[in-house]
């Protein structure tokens, strides 16, 4: 009879213990089967559906909250790097000039017109233009600002000031004189990562070498002021009333910025799914990076809108060139033929769709996009893998493969990539380390033999981290490679430069210093009240309205 | 007891200073450079080793143990790096969703533990006692994250009656809205920690519930409720405020996981951070205040053992 008692509870317990499971897993709401998208059948429509089309008025007002991944440490947009400071600093900050999504450049706090030969910059300031606190925008708060922005960014120097004869200013120009062509100068004025962003003299000058804090003022001209920023908590913006447009049309970070919003709170949360329940539960009104296996749900609740958006984020491995094994170009096009591209980037991000298949170290939106290496890229030939690997000069030694799990596809791509090695006799040891110490370890050639990577966009291809500098990790250097780039950094013409691009795109495939498996794409999720949202790899909240 | 005070918290400074010192050591063996962290993955050598200079990392660790010791002897832990303000101050704006969560949380497993674990004893082997105890091994076997996703697909997603992330200040709201925001993140610890405090309640209980002032005072005609809570509950204090003291170092700990999945920011979401960034002045800032706070709980803990029974001498 005890004994009975007994088996009820536990059953009880059991039960109990059930319910809550299935809680957990069942997710935020049941599909109803009615308005659930089904299952698609191979070879049909993708599951993942643009963001409908923006056909009401734009409407003023409201409160916006955004999420940021993570507590950025300054706001000082010109000397950081972050995503998480570019966000809400670029809705305080703008540079000089601007560029749209087809890497045109357009006015931004300046005009500007470049004589026929190129070597002369006139920038313009717009007239009637006032920072956030009251003070008009003079061609000295231009001066400091370029001084301070070709004193500290190294792209800035590459660009512009290697090349730079003198500039004059007025009281309403700057006339950059070239000594000579700079084909990268109007893009550098218009850089959205660590480009000229305008701020007050007297605020440079406190700063001097150091970031600029909040006590100094995050003061700039943008459509939106800095109010607050609470730690972890949230920053706070508020429409600026005096903002000027500059009255072309938007396109990406260029054109006419519209403060409709009222407000933008830009909170920084780390978990992915904190996020996604934060959207859910109305907390916050956009969270970024759905997880694939949970798109379908999310779609089929009437309260959100889930869309997809280009990261141009290349996850990929980056070979060690200056010590050991991978220094033999035999062993690193060996592990370029076994690598299975579809598989390791379905493996990292979970559905197709989640990713493009790109032999390119540019994005796909790009106008530098090539497919120059397509064949080698998508080869999947371990019999040829085993032919190079012959002929390199690799003898069983243990290639060590630096990776982390604080990026869920480093380490996904990684565990599958080493597998793929080994299949041809390549002896690979994984080491799985924190995301700073493999920082850390990459910077010592004894340590590692290849780590992963997530090369971020560019809008250049000179900006890419292995190609900028021989000294970057890996430290990738070659005749070919330094030929090609003082090409492109001294040739002004486009189509040229894109064909130099291509060039240097085949010997990448080449000399195998990094393999790209791809490029990412992120899913979105909104409130269904939010409307023109941004859809290119850059996040920015200006012309997105509530209602 | 004045004395017995103020001998404890003497004792304390040399535990605290080889705390610091331990810290430090450790923490700075730790692999990664906080300037490498802060330029992110496209940073060069070089740039990253102008940055190292110029926040002193580049020094001798013992140099800079030497320096940040004098420091912390005036006062002053030194700078964030990551944030470039005194770690004091940054320390300070986090700590009060912390306490909250942590103070509510210890309520819960109170409210919850004890009438739990007085139920399950005086059912001493019975329906109830069987059930207390299973619903108390499946607290402790729950993870305080599991239990928090749980809550929040319960009572946020589904439901919608608390917020599933954030918080709002006491300066902002009042108490009742920072104690609304907090709600999901307490149960989820409280539940976990009130299985601990259930259990050991019980034993405790039991041993009391044995002894003769106790079939004297049922003797007497004395109603079973006060029995229980004047006669038995009393004596059976000290055990669970030894668990008490215990829960609240380990919710302190749990803050930093609990903290992450609610999006509060509080100091264990700071610690989680500032060891991913390898901000050393903020770790070891904030693991001398939890070693401060063990202290002082577990002090607290002590002095209250008296209260519970006249009969422990603090000489």
């Amino acid at each position: 009879m005890k004994r009975t008692g007994t088996m009820r509870f536990l059953s009880l317990a059991l039960a109990l213990a059930m319910a809550l499971c299935f809680a957990a897993c069942s997710g935020s709401k049941a599909p109803d089967p009615s308005t659930a998208p089904a299952e698609p059948a191979p070879g049909s429509e993708p599951m993942t559906a643009p963001r409908p089309e923006e056909t009401g008025e734009p409407q003023h007002g409201g409160s916006l909250k955004v999420t940021i991944n993570g507590d950025p440490g300054s706001l000082d947009i010109m000397l950081e790097t972050s995503e998480n400071t570019q966000i809400p600093a670029s809705h305080i900050f703008e540079t000089i000039l601007t560029a749209d999504y087809a890497g045109n450049v357009h006015p931004g706090v300046c005009t500007y017109e470049q004589s026929a030969d190129g070597l002369v910059i006139t920038l313009t300031l717009r007239e009637g233009l006032k920072f956030h606190n009251g003070d008009p925008v003079t061609m000295e708060d231009i001066h400091a600002t370029i001084d301070r922005w070709l004193g500290s960014v190294s792209f800035a120097q590459n660009a512009l000031g290697n090349k730079l004869d003198n500039i004059q200013y007025t009281d309403t120009t700057a006339v950059i004189t070239l000594k000579e062509s700079a084909p990268l100068a109007l893009q550098a004025l218009s850089a959205y990562d660590r480009g000229p962003y305008v701020m007050p003299k007297s605020i440079l000058e406190a700063a001097g070498d150091d970031k600029i804090t909040e006590a100094m003022g995050y003061i700039g001209t943008g459509p939106y002021k800095f109010v607050e920023w609470q730690a972890d908590r949230h920053i706070k913006l508020a429409r600026y009333e005096d903002y000027i447009a500059t009255g072309v049309e938007a396109s990406g970070l260029a054109g006419s910025k519209m403060a409709y919003a009222d407000e933008i709170y830009v909170i920084p949360v780390k978990d992915k799914m904190t996020r996604i329940t934060g959207v859910q539960t109305g907390s916050y009104d956009v969270g970024i990076g759905v997880p694939s296996n949970l798109y379908a749900q999310l779609s089929a609740d009437p309260n959100l809108i889930v869309s997809m958006a280009d990261l141009g984020i290349n996850p990929g491995l980056v070979f060690n060139c200056l010590e050991g094994p991978t220094t033999d170009v035999k062993l690193r096009q060996a592990i370029l033929a076994c690598l299975d591209m579809e598989s390791l980037l379905l493996a990292a991000e979970g559905d197709e769709n989640f990713y493009y298949q790109s032999p390119c170290f540019m994005p796909k939106a790009s106008a530098f996009y090539n497919e120059a290496g397509l064949e080698k890229y998508r080869q999947i030939d371990p019999a040829a893998a085993k032919a190079l690997l012959e002929e390199s000069s690799y003898n069983g030694e243990t290639l060590v493969y630096l990776t982390t799990k604080d990026y869920d596809y480093f380490y996904k791509t990684a565990l599958l990539a080493s597998d793929m090695m080994r299949q041809i006799g390549i002896n690979v040891e994984l080491t799985v380390v924190d995301n700073a110490t493999l920082n850390d370890m990459r910077s010592d050639p004894k340590q590692y033999s290849m780590f992963s990577c997530g090369l971020t966009p560019k809008s250049d291809p000179t900006q890419i981290a292995f190609i900028a500098s021989d000294k970057w990790a890996g430290g990738y250097a070659s005749e070919g490679k330094t030929e090609l780039v003082r090409k492109l950094l001294s040739t002004p013409g486009k189509e040229e430069r894109i064909a130099q691009w291509k060039e240097l795109s085949e010997l990448l495939y080449e000399e195998v210093p990094v393999i790209t498996f791809g490029e990412r794409r992120n899913a979105i999720v909104t409130r269904d009240n939010i409307h023109n949202i941004f859809d290119g790899e850059k996040k920015f909240y200006w012309n997105t309205w509530i209602g | 007891m004045l004395n017995y005070t103020v001998r404890r918290l003497i004792s304390s400074i040399p535990v605290l200073l080889i705390v610091a010192v331990m810290v430090f050591t450790l923490i700075h063996m730790i692999p990664g450079n906080p300037a490498a962290v802060m330029l992110g993955s496209d940073a060069t050598q070089e740039e990253v080793d102008a940055l190292t200079q110029k926040l002193g990392l580049d020094q001798p660790v013992p140099t800079q143990l030497v320096r940040w010791f004098g420091g912390m002897l005036r006062g002053d832990m030194g700078d964030s790096i990551y944030y470039d303000r005194p770690v004091t101050q940054v320390l300070s704006e986090r700590l009060e969703p912390t306490f909250l969560i942590v103070a509510y949380a210890i309520l819960v497993a109170l409210a919850i533990g004890v009438p739990l674990g007085v139920l399950a004893a005086v059912n001493h082997n019975g329906l109830l006692d069987k059930l207390c105890m299973i619903l108390s091994m499946v607290g402790i076997s729950c993870p305080a994250f599991w239990l928090g996703l749980n809550l929040v697909i319960l009572f946020a997603v589904q439901r919608n009656i608390f917020p599933s992330v954030g918080y709002l200040p006491l300066a902002e709201g009042g108490l009742l809205s920072a104690l609304y925001y907090i709600t999901l993140p307490s149960f989820a610890l409280g539940l976990q920690r009130s299985a601990s405090i259930a259990r050991v309640t019980r034993s405790s209980m039991l041993d009391v519930l044995n002894n003769d002032y106790v079939r004297t005072a049922r003797a007497k005609g004395l109603g079973e409720f006060r029995v229980i809570a004047k006669h038995t509950l009393k004596n059976a204090m000290n055990p669970i405020l030894t668990q008490v003291g215990m829960s609240l170092a380990q919710l302190v700990g749990g803050a930093v996981v609990i903290e992450t999945i609610f999006n509060i920011p509080g100091l264990g979401l700071l610690a989680f951070d500032s060891l991913k960034r390898r901000d050393y002045p903020m770790i070891q800032g904030h693991i001398l205040f939890v070693a401060l706070a063990y202290i002082l709980i577990n002090l607290v803990i002590d002095l209250l053992y008296k209260v519970f029974d006249p009969r422990v001498d603090y000489h």
